[in-house]
């Protein structure tokens, strides 16, 4: 993707007749935040001079100090291709700044950078490749979603053509205006489920990339009359959407990743990489995997991961190696799905992956066995340990680790956590149609 | 082309069947009568009709956004119905979209002529926009035919009639279009 420079921002704002610019920043949630601005308030926010009031953000800051402001960075300048007329608009992401010119503590982009500088100080750039899935769902009469999917629908027996294989060819067609390189996009598994993958970029760049998809994956979803979700389980009995992150370290432009020498092509500082974050899964998880329903498709036999172990071959385990060597090496981490904010759930990983490095940890012996076939003894035998099972004990384990919250800082960390307890609380204080179902005509 | 497809949108479904009705006794065919506006695109997406009339007030969403879409990406044609206020915002607002607005009530006159003069138009453009295309990719290969004989012309020492008669009869002796040929020329001599 190009690095336009702040001039270029604003020549290409007048030549492309841009009327609204976008300020965008993501809240600690993982939601995309905007303040729109007309282009001739262009200059004046690109001077750093664009305020908000952070007290109306949930998760930021209290009343008394709300007064934030947004510094874009424009290199991540981009017009929407589908609003063509009258009057285009176009978007800048932006970090958050304290009123005295300090970056915000609370602000996820920044605890991303944070981490992405640690690396870089110890030579590393990080590499990330997503593959996110998400449902394509009809909608009503009444425009709310439901969850039917197209597949599935009465009405799709009279025409030939896949109403969603058209919405994601119309995603991929606009994303790759938009600068992204796509490497591939297909039905996935279950009815109405989709995937697209992007090249990988650096860590930032691809946490950027995956709020912007996010978006554009909704935004083109509604013009084809559906509703996409990123929603981790929308259905029970069917596979749930993940966002598997690719992961690799390049030192000196060299993947650090690969070693030739070694039986699995598997360097020292993979080994500790991934020993690094087998070590800090359980505390993470509380960040990638962020919601009471990411949970339920943490369960055996949808594809997804529910033991904490590695494999270079098998499928089933936390963390996989995918065949591809030399330059290509890395490590896909299979638990992420994409309700989560992707700064904090790469800042946290890379945090985890680092600290493997740094006290040179050697991860367990891979299992190259189907772990779901394995009963409880076995596992045990093998010390393979459980995922977090819920939103509750993934907050408890993210309390009990220190990388983590320190990656987090103490401003997110206690904001998020306030704020996941009282979901949880929610959740398990309500009387669900489960029970209902069950119980009100047996007792 | 004699039988136009049509796609009806409207909430309230004994009105979009006296339309259906309407059009169909006058050689019409109606695809289907939608009553909310996401389910007007995907049918319009889906079962590529050549005209949508679509009602502004629809409980998701409203016609003029349907319309919006529909336009920009030139799905098909659109008659959207209004009262005056809506007409007025929607034609102040889209300026150069293929979207015309017919305002309430409809009486079954109005309504058949201007489907036929939307149906006439949108087919007159589509048929200009063709020629449009094809003299542009005539102008394409006229200016790389040009280039061509030009090479020719210089490094062969041919006249032009020659440097063309050549290229013509590369082309007829290999099934290969004249314009594919000289830029086979063009990239091999020069």
């Amino acid at each position: 993707m190009p690095n336009y420079t702040r001039e270029d921002v604003m020549r290409m704002v007048k030549e492309q007749d841009v009327q609204f610019i976008r300020l965008q920043f993501t809240d600690i949630f993982g939601t995309l935040k905007n303040v729109a601005i007309t282009a001739k308030q262009l200059e004046k926010a690109l001077n750093n001079q664009c305020m908000f009031d952070g007290s109306s953000i949930e998760g930021f800051v209290r009343i008394e100090e709300s007064d934030m402001y947004l510094r874009p960075d424009p290199s991540t300048f981009v017009i929407f291709p589908w609003r063509p007329q009258p009057g285009r608009v176009a978007r800048l992401i932006c970090d958050v700044y304290n009123s005295d010119g300090t970056p915000f503590e609370g602000d996820p982009r920044y605890v991303l950078k944070k981490v992405v500088k640690e690396a870089e100080e110890m030579g590393y750039t990080y590499n990330v490749g997503p593959e996110c899935e998400f449902f394509l769902f009809l909608t009503d009469d009444n425009g709310d979603p439901t969850t039917i999917t197209h597949d599935n629908a009465g009405y799709f027996d009279l025409g030939p053509i896949d109403l969603g294989e058209n919405a994601r060819r119309d995603m991929c067609l606009v994303l790759e205006e938009m600068g992204f390189e796509i490497e591939a996009s297909h039905h996935e598994v279950a009815r109405g489920q989709h995937e697209i993958d992007f090249k990988y970029e650096d860590g930032l760049k691809t946490a950027d990339n995956i709020m912007t998809f996010k978006l554009v994956v909704k935004t083109i979803a509604q013009r084809h009359g559906l509703h996409a979700t990123f929603m981790p389980k929308p259905i029970f009995g069917i596979n749930g959407s993940g966002m598997h992150t690719n992961q690799s370290l390049v030192k000196d432009g060299k993947n650090a990743f690969y070693d030739p020498n070694d039986k699995l092509g598997l360097s020292e500082i993979a080994y500790n990489y991934i020993a690094g974050i087998l070590k800090h899964v359980k505390g993470m998880t509380a960040i990638t995997n962020p919601i009471v329903n990411s949970y339920k498709r943490l369960v055996p036999d949808y594809e997804a991961p529910v033991y904490i172990a590695w494999s270079a071959k098998n499928r089933s385990p936390l963390i996989r190696i995918p065949a591809a060597r030399g330059e290509s090496t890395r490590i896909e981490m299979r638990n992420p799905d994409p309700s989560c904010n992707p700064y904090l759930a790469l800042a946290v990983s890379l945090a985890a992956g680092l600290d493997g490095i740094k006290n040179k940890l050697k991860p367990p012996a891979s299992v190259e066995k189907n772990i779901f076939k394995m009963d409880a003894e076995i596992r045990k035998k093998h010390g393979i340990e459980n995922l977090p099972g819920n939103l509750y004990e993934a907050i408890q384990e993210l309390e009990k680790d220190e990388v983590i919250k320190k990656t987090l800082g103490s401003h997110v960390y206690e904001r998020y956590v306030e704020a996941k307890l009282i979901e949880w609380e929610q959740y398990k204080t309500k009387v669900h149609q489960w029970e209902i179902d069950q119980y009100l005509t047996r007792y | 082309m004699n039988q136009p497809d049509i796609i009806v949108t409207i909430s309230n479904m004994d009105l979009g069947n006296r339309i259906r009705n309407v059009m169909s006794q006058n050689g019409l065919t109606v695809l289907d009568v939608c009553s909310s506006g996401n389910e007007a695109i995907r049918k319009v997406r889906m079962l590529k009709p050549e005209l949508l009339v679509i009602n502004y007030e629809l409980p998701d969403t409203t016609g003029f956004e349907v319309a919006k879409i529909v336009a920009e990406e030139s799905l098909c044609a659109v008659i959207l119905l209004t009262n005056q206020a809506q007409k007025e915002f929607v034609e102040s607002a889209i300026m150069d979209l293929d979207v015309v607005c017919l305002n309430k009530p409809i009486n079954k006159t109005t309504l058949l002529n201007t489907i036929d003069i939307v149906l006439r138009s949108r087919r007159k453009i589509k048929k200009l926009e063709e020629q449009i295309k094809g003299l542009r990719s005539n102008l394409e290969a006229r200016k790389i035919i040009d280039k061509a004989k030009g090479i020719l012309m210089k490094k062969q020492n041919l006249s032009e009639p020659e440097a063309y008669r050549k290229i013509q009869k590369q082309s007829m002796d290999s099934g290969v279009p004249m314009k594919d040929i000289a830029k086979i020329i063009i990239d091999t001599m020069e």
